[in-house]
């Protein structure tokens, strides 16, 4: 049982990861931007956040270094979502300080064991 | 109703009678031919776009944007004092949606610390680098720096200033990828924009040389980071106007022209092309001052002359978006120095004007360029003067000439009207019906007061440019880029003026 | 001259054209909104099932899948679009629940019957549809597709081969290079890679095919997909192919492949007196081989006087490990190095800098 954010400008994907993670007994919160993530983020810091890497205005990476920057959200546990074969992509995100990725077309069930062991790893 | 005239100048009445009349009605018989032709590109442009919208759905975007077989790109993006801006639009532009690119930045001798920022921000490290000569180049590049250790695709070159065309060479010879898109640093380009003009080149590899984007008013719109989240139309007139003056004759009129093979100016605020074929005609020219139309123009010579059969294509799904100029005095300069290289660049390659060696671009696009774009200012204003003369010598009859100008100008509100209802129909990018209103009220002004403000900047712009003498024109344009401190070797104040406001205006045709 | 009553009679017109335009707009407008309204109406009540079936393990698909089967086609039509665009989204259970539920609806089968429609657009669609539902019934339809004359049906019929994995396309997408309606070649090579590895005897099979660019597109596609056991093959290509642009490719190839017997015919490759195109790659492709035989060619290649081919062989050396490096430096610090030197020196300085600029990839088009 944890909160999780997740920013994604699909809304079927935010859907979907939403639906998912609520079934996994987490509570979630779904934002379509960057900006939004951020001041949702820095309103009320969950246990995680789900990024995608390429929102328009803001980008998820934009969002992991700005929550990097800060002490409060330092080590705020990040996974970024990113397409497949965008060349770069995961080395970055990781360079910005995420703690995993997931490719995209991903399996929701995939998804949710990421968050469940990255959420655990954290716990330790 | 007759004119007052002394006995000795009778004779003359006649005859000026007739001349004023038959002018007149060549200026009523032009008005109405420029704007059925808009009404027919549009109408072209309609054709496609419905096209288009049917075949969205399988257009294969997704499969591009992961495909590693899409051909890599390079992002040349000249840069002269923009430390304010160039880091979020590099940034924004490193994120674009695409397998494989680069953003090559070439910072054409900034004064304001431009590279500074560039180098605290992506941690740059500067390296020694031996830059291929392929096309020749004034300013010598001073520097080449590149992010340290980390997968960032960026190089950043400094060189002496020697304008923006000469930035863009410089930028051509450092693009190590087959494709290079040019763009402007104050350009917003939406995520799909690169996979959307790189498109035509992977469907159809073998012709197509270059394409353009369209470029929309970034007046107005809500920008975050680098990119348009919410396009708007613009709360002041002289923005709406612009808007609507943008979709007419930019978007839809390329749109048009694009379809039959006719594409005559891509925008240099955002442009892909084949770097060989770039190589090949030489790159931009630096003396030229609409260095980008220019060289599309120089691409149909050279690929005509050659004989190979090419496409230059016009996309109408992306969108980069530009900073329109929103004061009269910066906009009078900016519409002066379009006309001017246009002037300048139809005089050059006047040999194409009419010869139907150059196909379709020389017997009809050129012509129409000259007759409907370049001489379209010296009718307008002809039929200011000429039109109330003629009723006041008592030529024409008053009564049928306002009805007549009347018509003609709710012709022209009409065609302005038909675009707006096609961007509605095919693109509806404007989410408030408040948007709607203000490209409607646009249509109206633009036809009043607008048309005929620009009618007579670009008369004067025509004048400059007939009136300068070659050597005068490098000299000018070797500084184009902005930098009021580079040409105090000018004498000619208006020559400062126009190189100073190249930068408030984007320096660039749309 | 016009009588002023033709004038007046036009002006009406227009006015008349300029308030229909308003109401034309003001009713697209409208029209859209309520469309989307309503699509989203209609798709609320089976959204949350549509969830649970993407999200249920696969034992647990049955019951909202079945629901989902039984919904009108009111909603189907309002739905599809969102489906057909999840199928492209998740994979998984996730997929193969939606691949399960168009098959119960009978929606592949009428995307096969699509596939003959008269309208190109339906005709690309289905074809879309069916690549992302993976249908291997379709396969010899779409194969078909591919000689249609719309060049974007063809395109959408090849990307959908390519989704749906299926050996037998292979021949038909080589031959769909040829001629006025060809597939462009980067379509078709990234269909051929998606194939799998069953697909690789036919591909390279196209190694003999007389359309220079079927066999520049096998080389490639061998290349990608790694298969190393044909590289003498590629090598024989890159030596005998009459085409310069198969030689490129398999130049290229034979650098990603990294056998040893693509060594020889690349050092042969470099030399000057072959295109200038081919020689930048041959050097890309030395360097990705990595073998230490390359040294002295590619050393040499520094004082190239084509700027391309000598940067590349800088590049090219930085990847040969200690070797490489060590030529570098010598020609760096040969102070009547000239051209070479500066060659030398950028490359190092690049790599001291940690940046990793990848050779040219010059003639990729």
């Amino acid at each position: 049982m944890a909160r999780v954010l997740i920013a994604d400008d699909d809304a079927d994907i935010r859907d979907l990861v939403a639906f998912k993670l609520l079934q996994s007994g987490h509570e979630v919160t779904a934002v379509e931007d960057g900006m939004a993530a951020l001041r949702a983020l820095r309103e009320q810091p969950p246990d995680l956040a789900l990024l995608d890497i390429r929102m328009p205005g803001m980008s998820g990476l934009d969002v992991c270094r700005e929550l990097r920057a800060a002490p409060e959200t330092a080590t705020l546990p990040v996974i970024m979502i990113t397409a497949r074969s965008q060349e770069g992509d995961v080395e970055v995100g990781f360079a910005a300080g995420a703690d995993d990725y997931i490719i995209k077309p991903f399996s929701p069930r995939e998804l949710s064991s990421r968050v469940n062991a990255v959420l655990n790893r954290v716990e330790r | 109703m007759t004119a007052a005239g002394d006995g000795a100048w009778e004779w003359l009445v006649g005859p000026a009678h007739l001349l004023i009349k038959a002018c007149d009605i060549g200026i009523i018989i032009y008005f109405l031919a420029i704007n059925t032709a808009y009404l027919v590109l549009i109408l072209i442009a309609v054709g496609e776009f419905v096209r288009r919208m049917r075949r969205a759905s399988f257009a294969g975007y997704d499969d591009a944007a992961t495909s590693p077989f899409t051909p890599p790109v390079s992002v040349v993006m000249p840069a002269h004092n923009e430390a304010a801006g160039i880091i979020e639009a590099v940034r924004a532009m490193l994120l674009l949606r695409y397998p494989v690119f680069e953003v090559v930045v070439v910072d054409d001798g900034s004064t304001d610390g431009t590279l500074e920022a560039l180098r605290e921000a992506f941690d740059l490290a500067e390296v020694e680098y031996v830059v291929p000569e392929d096309v020749p180049v004034r300013g010598r590049v001073t520097s080449v720096n590149v992010p340290r250790g980390g997968p960032v695709p960026l190089v950043v070159a400094r060189k002496e200033n020697g304008g923006k065309a000469d930035a863009l060479n410089v930028g051509i010879n450092l693009a190590r990828y087959p494709l290079v898109c040019m763009v402007d640093a104050d350009s917003i380009l939406d995520s799909q924009a690169l996979l959307a003009v790189a498109k035509p080149f992977s469907d159809d590899p073998m012709r197509v040389v270059a394409t353009g984007g369209v470029v929309g008013l970034a007046n107005g719109c809500t920008v975050v980071a680098g990119r348009v989240v919410e396009p708007h139309v613009p709360a002041d007139l002289l923005g709406r106007v612009q808007v609507v003056e943008y979709l007419r004759a930019f978007f839809l009129g390329r749109t048009g022209w694009s379809k039959v093979g006719g594409l005559l100016i891509i925008a240099g605020a955002f442009g892909l092309f084949r770097r060989d074929a770039l190589v090949a005609v030489g790159g931009m020219d630096p003396d030229c001052i609409g260095e980008d139309a220019e060289l599309v123009i120089r691409l149909h010579r050279k690929l005509r002359e050659e004989g190979r059969p090419y496409r230059i294509a016009f996309v109408t799904e992306p969108i980069s978006w530009s900073e329109a100029p929103s004061q009269l005095k910066v906009l009078a300069r900016q519409r002066r120095r379009w006309h001017r290289g246009l002037t300048e660049i139809l005089i050059k390659h006047r040999r194409m004007i009419g010869n139907p060696r150059y196909g379709l671009i020389g017997t009809l696009v050129l012509p129409f360029y000259v007759v409907f774009e370049l001489l379209a200012p010296v009718v307008e204003l002809a039929g200011l003067v000429l039109v109330p003369l003629g009723v006041l010598i008592g030529a024409v009859d008053l009564d049928f000439l306002w009805k007549f100008m009347i018509v003609a100008y709710a012709y022209a509100v009409v065609v302005s009207l038909v675009s707006v209802a096609v961007e509605e129909y095919a693109f509806h990018r404007f989410t408030r019906w408040r948007d709607v209103w203000g490209a409607v009220v646009g249509v109206v002004a633009e036809n009043i007061g607008y048309r005929q403000l620009t009618a007579w900047w670009r008369l004067r712009g025509m004048w400059d440019a007939l009136h300068r003498s070659p050597q005068e024109w490098g000299a000018m344009t070797r500084t184009g880029f902005g930098s009021p401190g580079g040409v105090t070797d000018v004498t000619d104040v208006d020559a400062v003026l126009d190189v100073r406001d190249s930068k408030e205006d984007g320096g660039d045709r749309a | 001259m016009i009588a002023p009553e033709v004038v007046t009679g036009a002006f009406v017109c227009l006015m008349a054209v300029f308030v229909a335009l308003c109401v034309l707009i003001a009713g697209i407008r409208g029209a859209r909104g309520y469309r989307n309204r309503r699509r989203e109406r209609i798709a609320a009540p089976v959204r949350p099932l549509l969830l649970e079936l993407l999200c249920a393990d696969e034992a647990e698909q049955g019951w909202p899948l079945l629901r989902l089967a039984e919904m009108d086609r009111r909603t189907w039509k309002a739905l599809e679009p969102t489906l057909a665009e999840m199928l492209g989204k998740v994979s998984g259970t996730a997929r193969s629940g939606l691949v399960r539920l168009y098959e119960l609806r009978g929606a592949t089968e009428n995307a096969v019957c699509e596939l003959g429609s008269l309208r190109a657009n339906r005709r690309g669609r289905a074809a879309q549809v069916l690549g992302r539902l993976g249908h291997r019934p379709a396969v010899p339809e779409l194969c078909r597709l591919l000689a249609d004359h719309d060049p974007e049906v063809r395109l959408s019929a090849a990307r959908a081969l390519g989704r749906v994995g299926d050996a037998r396309a292979v021949p038909y997408l080589l031959e769909s290079l040829r001629g006025s309606r060809a597939v462009p070649p980067g379509t078709v090579t990234r269909a051929l890679t998606l194939l799998g590895p069953e697909a690789l005897r036919g591909i390279a099979a196209g190694l003999e095919h007389s359309e220079p660019l079927a066999r520049a597109v096998s080389i490639e596609v061998l290349g990608a997909t790694g298969a190393v056991s044909r590289t003498t093959e590629i090598a024989r290509a890159l030596r005998d192919d009459p085409h310069t642009e198969v030689r490129i490719k398999a130049a290229r190839a034979l650098g990603r492949l990294g056998m040893p017997d693509g060594l020889e015919p690349l050092m042969e490759a470099v030399r000057p007196g072959h295109p200038v195109g081919l020689r930048i790659v041959a050097a890309g492709a030395l360097g990705s081989l990595g073998a230490l035989a390359a040294t002295g060619p590619l050393g040499r290649l520094l004082g190239d006087p084509d700027p391309h081919v000598a940067a590349t062989a800088a590049r090219a050396l930085l990847r040969l490990g200690l070797a490489g490096e060590d030529t570098l430096r010598a020609a760096a610090d040969d102070p009547a190095g000239g051209p070479a030197a500066a060659h030398a020196r950028a490359a190092l300085a690049e790599a001291s800098v940690g940046s990793r600029l990848d050779v040219r990839v010059e003639v990729a088009l």
